[in-house]
């Protein structure tokens, strides 16, 4: 009789726990599955001191664009060929004022790199200059209406970073400059000077630019 | 006893509920004219939704996979050569040449950039595999910088030397071959199409392989007029614009690529008058907006194709299709 009743209780026993499993089981099971998937959301307003050396956008072909730096209404178009060089004879420019670190990547694509441009903005080097353009100024009729002299066709788009100064930047007449010039504008702030006077933004591709959060955004 | 066997049966059956797939069904990828009467039940939730998809060749179950999946990652890839896909791995690369090749990639005078890519190139710790892989580089950067017969010279080159290399730097050779064959050309030909495929075949994960295969289908048989095999047409293009969204259907993703598209094509689908071009790019307006649950836009593609000239090839067939959807 006794072990009659032990039996019974063991089978109760393990009915019990495989339903409990079961019941686990199909709630895991079911519950994960309705729930959206978390959507990365990314921020327009993100802070970020690299930028890609590619635009934001996906196309089979990545286009090449221009950079520039504002700094009290004079527009600095970096002269990328002169950086270029630097960069291929292992002779990057280190001066107090102004200097560039080069970090190859580690990557599967040879591509891969990250330079870091420290720059004093009112003190920059001649071989990072390609052009000056004072914005905002009244256009010599003379040049013609447009002071587009560079190859627009080759950078038409343009990252611009702006750095902070006591003369507010005139935002406005770079947005029609653009518009003139059938510019693509990139505008990235730089928050702050250092103590040092200078202000750094590095230039990166690696394979995480080609990431669909970076492209679609 | 018995019940225990139930329970257990039950355990083992429970977790082998396959998640759902957004990949093209096996059936229909084996015979996309087949026109038949099926049920087919897809699991949303707790839910079992039954579809049927009578006479309709849209592949109704991967578009609510594809509502499901959203923005998240997939395992397609946007990068412009197979080593910024990370689809391939070589031997690993020198720093000089890393450098040089940096220095191309900021670089905007054509002649600068060709220097910098002829000293990474001849760089002797290189494998032969390593130096086509910076000769696709140097094709691509002749083609970002707008010369085509740069181009050219580099892919005959590696052509000529046939080193044998893993198929995704073959897929960006055929992708770069196909891009430089129709360049400037109005009017794309079935041989532009079949390279399009050959790159996407050897690297089906290869995104650009992926929206080029749409647009080759639009510019080279979306603008015939009289269309005879509809079901045919309206299964091989859905299935190439699901290709597309299956990247992410994200409503931004899916913004950029329809703007790749009009451009390329130079037609703004909702201008004018219906053309039949115009009715294939609004279909697939149409198809990625319930992909990614825009039913605005879904229900002004059903509303303006309302409107148009029952003449245009495979019309009635496009908006049963659009019905079906909204079902």
């Amino acid at each position: 009789m006794h072990e009659e009743e032990d039996q019974t209780s063991a089978v109760d026993v393990s009915i019990a726990f495989f339903i409990c499993v079961t019941v686990l089981l199909v709630f895991v099971k079911f519950n994960v599955a309705p729930e959206q998937p978390d959507r990365q959301v990314p921020s327009l307003g993100e802070a970020a001191d690299i930028v890609e050396s590619v635009p934001s956008t996906w196309s089979a072909l990545s286009k090449r664009g221009g950079f520039a730096i504002l700094y009290e209404n004079n527009l600095t178009l970096l002269n990328l060929n002169g950086i270029a060089t630097e960069l291929a004879d292992d002779a990057l420019l280190s001066e107090d004022a102004n200097y560039a670190t080069f970090s190859p990547g580690t990557g599967s694509s040879p591509r891969e790199f990250q330079l870091r441009l420290a720059f004093s903005p009112a003190n920059l080097p001649e071989s990072w200059v390609r052009e000056i353009i004072v914005i905002g100024a009244p256009l010599d009729p003379a040049l013609g209406a447009v002071p587009c002299s560079w190859d627009v066709s080759q950078r038409s788009l343009l990252t611009v970073w702006i750095v902070p100064s006591d003369q507010e930047p005139d935002v406005n007449a770079l947005m029609q400059l653009a518009g003139k010039c059938n510019l693509s504008l990139r505008p990235q702030i730089i928050r702050a000077v250092s103590d040092s006077g200078r202000s750094g933004w590095a230039l990166a591709l690696n394979a995480d630019s080609y990431t669909a959060k970076k492209m679609f955004r | 006893m018995m019940l225990r066997g139930v329970i257990l049966a039950f355990l083992v059956s429970a977790p082998s509920i396959a998640a759902a797939q957004c990949k093209q069904a096996e059936a229909q990828e084996a015979d996309k004219s087949e026109i038949s009467i099926k049920t087919e039940w897809v699991r949303v939730g707790l839910q079992w939704i039954k579809t049927t998809s009578s006479q309709t060749v849209v592949d109704k179950k991967r578009i609510i996979c594809q509502q499901k999946q959203g923005c998240s990652e997939t395992q397609i890839k946007f990068g412009d050569t197979a080593l910024m896909r990370q689809s391939v791995d070589l031997e690993p690369w020198p720093e000089a040449v890393r450098r040089k090749l940096a220095a191309a990639n900021i670089s905007d005078d054509a002649g600068q950039v060709y220097d910098f890519l002829q000293a990474a190139a001849t760089n002797p710790e290189l494998e032969a595999s390593q130096v086509v892989a910076i000769e696709l580089i140097a094709a691509t950067f002749a083609l970002q910088l707008n010369d085509q017969n740069t181009a050219s010279e580099f892919l005959a080159k590696m052509k000529a030397k046939a080193t044998p290399v893993p198929d995704p730097l073959a897929a960006d050779m055929k992708f770069l071959e196909a891009l430089l064959s129709v360049h400037g050309r109005k009017a794309w030909t079935k041989e532009d199409d079949r390279l399009f495929g050959e790159a996407l075949a050897l690297d089906p994960d290869y995104f650009s392989a992926r929206v080029y295969r749409l647009l080759s289908w639009l510019q080279t048989y979306g603008r015939t007029a009289v269309v005879t095999n509809c079901s045919a047409s309206v299964a091989e293009f859905s299935k190439r614009l699901l290709d597309v969204s299956e990247a992410s259907a994200c409503p931004l993703m899916v913004g950029h690529v329809d703007h790749v598209l009009q451009r390329e094509l130079q037609s703004k689908p909702f201008d004018a008058d219906l053309t039949p071009l115009k009715t294939w790019q609004i279909f697939g307006i149409g198809l990625m907006a319930k992909v990614t649950n825009n039913e605005p836009v879904f229900s002004r593609v059903t509303s303006h194709l309302a409107g148009g000239d029952a003449s245009l090839p495979c019309l009635s067939q496009i908006t049963s299709e659009l019905a079906s959807l909204s079902e």
